[in-house]
């Protein structure tokens, strides 16, 4: 669970900031328009994040898929005065893990906090695996380091997580044209060039994880921190 | 028929906003917000009256109705519903926003004053 960082507030009324810092007892950074918020896009460092939808002439749903794009597991939780069904759908397919009401109740404001990094975490879980010094997130089909992310195609993907699945035992070339195209005939080369560019990514993020052939057996990823390989 | 409007403070809201980790400042921290900000939307409020601008009055009314609602100033932010819903005419409803505006901060004073004693 991200429990460092900020909670970051998209809302245009100082208020909505005061009362959200007194229910969870963190420091906030407090933002009155997308374009403020996008201005400190890199400095955000977010666990969570409140939107209110209406913010004078924006909408604030319209951050919505950038954020889930790039901090997935950060719970968005967006406040309205706005009971309208429409809103609510809308703010759900953007990419909305909650909802809540003004005049706010800082006792359903945590829980529902609570419940959403509860729930995500749990799917983090799952979904992320850490080998060496490097994170891949199956369903953003990312790898990254501390500083930097690369987003793979799904077959370079499904390599990556062959080669790590087999915990530094060497998978021979068949297996991993089975598990990575199914019953569909791969040549030599279209699985070297696939090898190649996972192996130049894993490059670009590590200097401890590597992808080695083994000539006549196959391929292996290892890590110079084998105790970090799970 | 028309429902009465509630009284200009909710005290069981202001009571619930009390977490039992709030600072004992919290609620003044929060009314001197609203005592801030209150006069600039009320203040954009009747500009866009005065400029015909139909669209941004909504907006404010809306922000407004916002503000009022986070420290309990229910008479207030009833109005500005009634107003974005249609069912209270501009010409009724800048009067009573007028003097609700007034009571509000009345009340919000009194709370404030009531606290540092």
């Amino acid at each position: 669970m991200h429990n460092e960082g900020y909670v970051v507030i998209l809302d245009d009324d100082p208020l909505v900031q005061a009362i959200i810092e007194s229910a969870t007892g963190k420091k906030s950074l407090f933002f009155p328009s997308i374009a403020a918020c996008k201005a400190n896009w890199t400095q955000l460092h977010p666990f969570c994040f409140f939107v209110d939808v209406h913010l004078g002439m924006e909408n604030g749903l319209d951050l919505l898929p950038a954020i889930k794009v790039q901090w997935p597991y950060a719970p968005i939780i967006v406040i309205t005065q706005d009971r309208n069904e429409d809103t609510l759908r809308e703010a759900l397919a953007r990419g909305a893990d909650d909802f809540i009401y003004k005049p706010l109740s800082p006792v359903e404001l945590l829980a529902r906090l609570q419940a959403r990094l509860d729930s995500l975490a749990k799917r983090e879980s799952k979904e992320v695996e850490k080998f060496g010094d490097l994170t891949l997130d199956k369903s953003h089909r990312s790898l990254s380091n501390q500083k930097e992310t690369r987003y793979l195609s799904p077959t370079e993907i499904n390599l990556l997580l062959c080669l790590l699945h087999a915990k530094g035992t060497v998978v021979p070339r068949d297996v991993l044209k089975k598990r990575c195209w199914g019953a569909v005939y791969v040549s030599e080369n279209a699985l070297n060039r696939k090898l190649h560019e996972v192996r130049r990514t894993v490059k670009e993020l590590s200097c401890h994880v590597e992808i080695t052939t083994r000539y006549g057996m196959g391929f292996l990823l290892e890590s110079r921190h084998k105790a970090n390989i799970l | 028929m028309t429902e009465p409007l509630p009284p200009i403070l909710d005290h069981a809201y202001l009571r619930g906003l009390y977490s039992r980790e709030s600072s004992p400042h919290f609620l003044s921290h929060l009314f001197h917000l609203f005592l801030q900000h209150m006069p600039e939307i009320l203040l954009q409020v009747h500009s866009c009256i005065h400029q015909g601008k139909d669209q941004d009055l909504i907006k404010h009314v809306h922000r407004l109705k916002g503000s009022a609602s986070c420290v309990g100033a229910t008479h207030m932010s009833t109005l500005c519903e009634r107003f974005e819903s249609g069912s209270l005419a501009l010409s009724d409803f800048i009067p009573q926003l007028e003097s609700s505006s007034l009571q509000t901060y009345e009340a919000v004073r009194a709370f404030l004053s009531k606290e540092k004693t």
